[in-house]
């Protein structure tokens, strides 16, 4: 090794006029790292929230009139799924890119990061969710919309079903042991009802209510009904626009 | 007067950053001939250009001595920053990476290592022969289990070290020098030299 090297190496700084870099271009760069992380996190988080709602708002005692699978095929959001796996590369992403963070292997930083995301967003989704649900709904539009788009298509695909004993939407008109209901795809049908149709949940069967109904279609426009659900169900934030 | 043999790298540092060129020097001192060895192992380059990658190497330390975290080891860092620059060299200048060996301390030891003194019962000419075939084997290894067996074998960093250098996990590292020892056995036995290795190697 040359013994002058040294002097080569400070002739090179001087001459260039190098100067070691701020630290504060290292701490931001280190705050943009956790910011990417925490968002991440955060994203998926609501996210899996989103999705749990589709989820426990499904009726699962339908499955034996619908079928199981088609049940499951009402739950799959593509888009949903999608930003699922994109929050969680942006994680991983990130989180390797921290100081320590390539100590931890691939699979370890997989694992961690799905156990968090999943035991995060059930925390999430059973203390902030509805709020900040009910907040979106109201200052954004798109977010209103994809939200009442997918929860009415589940809806329909189980729901508007009358040869299968099934029916959904709105009482227009309400008679002694009967009442008129337009289904979802506007026909009108005249529900009969006895002291054997029960009613499952908050319900008052007035003009202008949402519901669900369980019975038998008798013909072309008559349905006799032998249970009453109320539409929110468990939709219980949803507020549908008629 | 920094007394350059008894002051913590992190102090050097520090001392670097409020300006005392005196500190950056101790560090020069302290790690060029350790780096530019390195260097050479990774890199079978004309002297110059290795010296120029060292002189690159500290620029870069100088540039970067803000983003060091004192909590951790220096000597790590200094030769992340060593081993990245070789390897900005392979890829800007498009090579594989062929290896050096050089008749310096650690290489010798190392190589005295492999072989089994009892069976080499040959003469120093054919030692240098089964040397440079180890050479060989070694370079026509896959990048990172030449890295990582470099590394453990001939730099003697331990295994934290080592994932500290090449930014893996440590499980990562030993699996790198597993899978190299075993393809660089495989390689001996096809070469015909597995019977002068030692049982650790072979």
């Amino acid at each position: 090794m040359d013994k002058n090297f040294w002097k080569k190496v400070l002739d090179t700084i001087e001459k260039e006029k190098i100067l070691p870099i701020s630290k504060k271009i290292f701490v931001l760069q280190n705050l943009g790292v956790w910011s990417g992380i925490i968002l991440s996190l955060l994203v998926g988080v609501i996210i899996l929230s989103i999705f749990y709602s589709f989820w426990e708002g499904v009726d699962w005692d339908m499955w034996r009139y619908i079928g199981m699978w088609k049940m499951m095929v009402s739950l799959y959001h593509p888009w949903l799924f999608l930003l699922i796996i994109v929050c969680l590369l942006w994680w991983i992403f990130f989180f390797s890119r921290t100081e320590r963070g390539y100590k931890i292997s691939s699979k370890n930083m997989f694992l961690s990061i799905v156990l968090l995301v999943f035991f995060s967003s059930l925390l999430f989704f059973h203390f902030f969710f509805w709020g900040v649900n009910m907040y979106a709904e109201r200052h954004f539009g798109w977010y209103s919309t994809y939200m009442h788009q997918n929860t009415q298509q589940e809806m329909y695909t189980i729901w508007q079903n009358p040869e299968k004993g099934l029916l959904i939407w709105e009482i227009v008109w309400t008679q002694e042991k009967s009442i008129t209901l337009k289904d979802s795809t506007g026909k009108e049908w005249e529900i009969l009802y006895d002291q054997t149709t029960t009613v499952k949940g908050k319900l008052s069967l007035t003009s202008g209510e949402t519901i669900k109904i369980i019975g038998k279609q008798i013909s072309d426009s008559q349905f006799q009904a032998s249970e009453f659900r109320p539409l929110m169900g468990k939709w219980r934030w949803y507020n549908f626009q008629k | 007067m920094i007394d350059c043999h008894q002051t913590p790298d992190s102090e050097i540092v520090q001392k670097i950053l409020s300006w005392d060129k005196e500190g950056f020097l101790c560090i020069v001192e302290h790690y060029q001939d350790v780096l530019f060895r390195y260097i050479s192992r990774l890199a079978d380059i004309p002297y110059e250009e290795r010296e120029n990658l060292l002189q690159e190497v500290f620029v870069k330390v100088y540039q970067n001595l803000n983003a060091y975290n004192e909590k951790y080891s220096f000597s790590s860092w200094i030769y992340r920053i060593t081993h990245n620059t070789v390897i900005d060299f392979y890829r800007k200048s498009k090579q594989k990476m062929t290896l050096s060996f050089e008749e310096d301390e650690e290489t010798v030891s190392f190589l005295n290592q492999i072989f089994d003194e009892e069976k080499l019962t040959t003469t120093l000419l054919e030692k240098k022969e089964l040397q440079k075939l180890v050479k060989k084997i070694l370079t026509e290894l896959k990048e990172e289990y030449k890295t990582a067996l470099i590394l453990k074998f001939i730099e003697e960093k331990n295994y934290e070290e080592i994932s500290d250098i090449l930014r893996i996990p440590e499980g990562t590292v030993a699996t790198y020098i597993n899978r190299g020892k075993k393809e660089f056995k495989e390689k001996a036995e096809q070469s015909g030299i597995q019977y002068y290795l030692n049982e650790t190697y072979g």
